[in-house]
């Protein structure tokens, strides 16, 4: 039996009647937004953040005001773009064989003269005990799947970009794409032992890529499309929420307000914002974690471009980044061209999942190892009445 | 240089051109190494496996290498259609030109058979643009004809014209060539004197 669309329409109907119920409200706090943005005071709000430092909370760093706009600088003639994306078949307790895939995209192309592309896919498997666990000290382990093979896959991507750059000639200008964000997120719910040993791995990639591109005109940068950040409209409120600056109680200022809505309003097309920066810790700064970050009008979205924060007063390479994202974005009608063929090449269908099932079956079976699966995975696969 | 004739300078020493992506006794479809680096219609072609197979150009085309992404207009705006190559370079990537060859014969023994090649070519045998004087050797015999004529594949006419025409310029006599191909291509169109015609006059073309 397949979904009961009429009784899912009705349900999605009355979402749509809440949905526009609120649509007025969140247009006015839009609007209070742009106001509070256009008169933003560093002053005041730097102050704001040390007292809030003081209290051990981390605020974004905001030294030039949110609603100064930067136009698009031009864009070298001879470039190269670059970009990786990753996919995964996560490990699926009812096949015969415990193992993960992760399969990395990756994108080259090189604009002006002598023009030219590459594509790849890199499918590496992991099935050795020890390639699918995370051990602490303590003994303690945790298996690499889920959520946590989500990060793992993330580092791949990390460590893929970081390969691909050592290739690239050093005498030309260039960019390079990641998908979502520049640090993972979510790993907040993981043990400690195993944070710190994808810390480890981050911190060292990172560190290679940041001695790498020391020499080189390069932006590293994750593009994010649609944010769902508030990071900027959370810096807004500390100015003016009485709740927020913990004096009184909210009225209902802009709270739920996303930073795209606000950046929609403040950009035009092809236009940034300023370089914010985001730091992890308070206590110490990290290469790997500490990102700097801006909105760009895309013509088509907002998107969020994350950067590693030490090119955060490299003027030269944000201006890269700025106008690399931008021609990107036009060039694949509104999402990088690079990014698009990176996610194309790193893509595993479903058929490509099934036909992994039947590899793996297939050589287990010519090794004189008899596949069993579980009856839950045989009535799906066979699906009789 | 006439353009009408076989194509040798070919930038690969052995004049290949692509691979074998799919074959059969009838005909063989090649994907050509470079983007628009296929061979004109009716160019004879020859899947160089251990038994060498000749086929003739009959159709060709250059799509999406996934067919679940079909190319998108890069306009307007754009200057020409090389100004969209160059500021596009993955393009050359994502699309590929191929074609499909009629069977017209093979090499058994160091003698060409002018008939259907017994087994298909292999996949991913070379392809290669057959020399002015493999040309010459293969249509000094008319059996082919009949082979093209009988296809199915793209306009079997305007496909034997082409080839007629190609292997008409080799000879010292040309007007020669195309009565003797005409004669052969009467018999085998009998009451169809139309038909006939303007295939001789597009050969001649």
């Amino acid at each position: 039996m397949s979904l009961d669309l009429t009784s899912t329409s009705k349900q999605v109907a009355s979402m749509a009647t809440n949905i526009s119920a609120r649509e007025n409200d969140r247009i006015k706090r839009i609007e209070v937004a742009k106001v509070v943005a256009r008169g933003f005071d560093t002053k005041l709000y730097d102050s704001i953040r040390k007292n809030l430092s003081e209290l051990g909370r981390s605020t974004i760093v905001i030294n030039v005001a949110p609603y100064k706009t930067f136009s698009i600088p031009k864009l070298p003639n001879n470039l190269i773009v670059a970009a990786v994306d990753g996919s995964h078949i996560d490990v699926n307790r009812h096949l015969a064989a415990q193992c993960f895939l992760i399969n990395i995209g990756s994108c080259l192309i090189k604009y002006g003269d002598d023009a030219y592309a590459t594509l790849d896919s890199m499918p590496k498997l992991y099935a050795s005990e020890e390639n699918m666990v995370i051990k602490g000290r303590d003994n303690r382990l945790q298996r690499i799947q889920g959520s946590v093979l989500g990060i793992k896959r993330h580092i791949e991507e990390l460590k893929a970009l970081a390969a691909l750059i050592r290739d690239l000639p050093k005498d030309t200008p260039s960019s390079m794409f990641l998908d979502g964000t520049l640090f993972p997120v979510g790993m907040s719910i993981f043990p400690q032992f195993v944070r710190n040993r994808f810390f480890d791995e981050i911190d060292g990639t990172m560190n290679a890529i940041c001695q790498e591109s020391q020499n080189r005109q390069m932006s590293i940068l994750a593009y994010i499309s649609y944010p769902g950040h508030s990071e900027i409209i959370d810096a807004l409120r500390l100015t003016i929420c009485d709740e927020v600056s913990g004096s009184g109680i909210c009225y209902g200022c802009i709270e739920g307000t996303k930073d795209r809505d606000l950046f929609l309003e403040l950009l035009e097309t092809g236009q940034r914002s300023a370089v914010f920066v985001r730091n992890a810790n308070l206590s110490q700064s990290s290469i790997s974690s500490d990102i700097a970050f801006f909105y760009l009008h895309t013509g088509n979205e907002i998107a969020r471009i994350e950067m590693p924060s030490w090119t955060a007063n490299r003027s030269d390479i944000i201006d890269l980044a700025h106008a690399s994202c931008f021609y990107q974005s036009k060039k694949g009608s509104g999402y990088p061209t690079v990014l698009m063929e990176a996610h194309e090449q790193a893509i595993i269908t479903a058929s490509d999942r099934d036909s992994f099932v039947k590899l793996v079956e297939l050589a287990l079976n010519s090794n004189g190892i008899i596949t069993r699966t579980s009856q839950k995975n045989i009535s799906k696969r066979v699906r009789h009445i | 240089m006439n353009p009408k004739r076989q194509n040798t300078e070919n930038k690969s020493p052995q004049g290949i051109i692509g691979e074998v992506i799919r074959g059969s006794t009838s005909q063989f479809e090649t994907q050509c190494y470079e983007l628009y680096k296929m061979p004109r219609l009716g160019t004879l072609v020859v899947s160089d496996d251990e038994y060498p197979i000749f086929g003739v150009v009959s159709h060709s085309v250059t799509e999406s290498l996934d067919p679940t992404r079909t190319p998108r207009p890069r306009g307007p705006g754009a200057e020409n259609v090389k100004s969209i190559y160059q500021e596009n370079p993955q393009l050359q990537n994502l699309l590929a030109s191929k074609f499909i060859s009629i069977i017209v014969g093979y090499i058994e023994n160091d003698a060409i058979l002018r008939k259907l090649s017994p087994v298909p070519p292999r996949i991913l045998s070379l392809t290669r643009i057959c020399t002015e004087s493999e040309v010459s050797e293969f249509s000094s015999n008319f059996d082919f004809i009949a082979r093209l004529l009988n296809s199915t594949i793209g306009s079997p006419d305007d496909v034997l014209a082409s080839f007629l025409n190609i292997a008409a310029q080799l000879r010292p006599n040309p007007e020669q060539y195309f009565v003797d191909a005409g004669k052969e291509v009467a018999t085998l169109l009998p009451g169809q004197m139309r038909r006939v015609n303007l295939i001789l006059r597009n050969s001649s073309i």
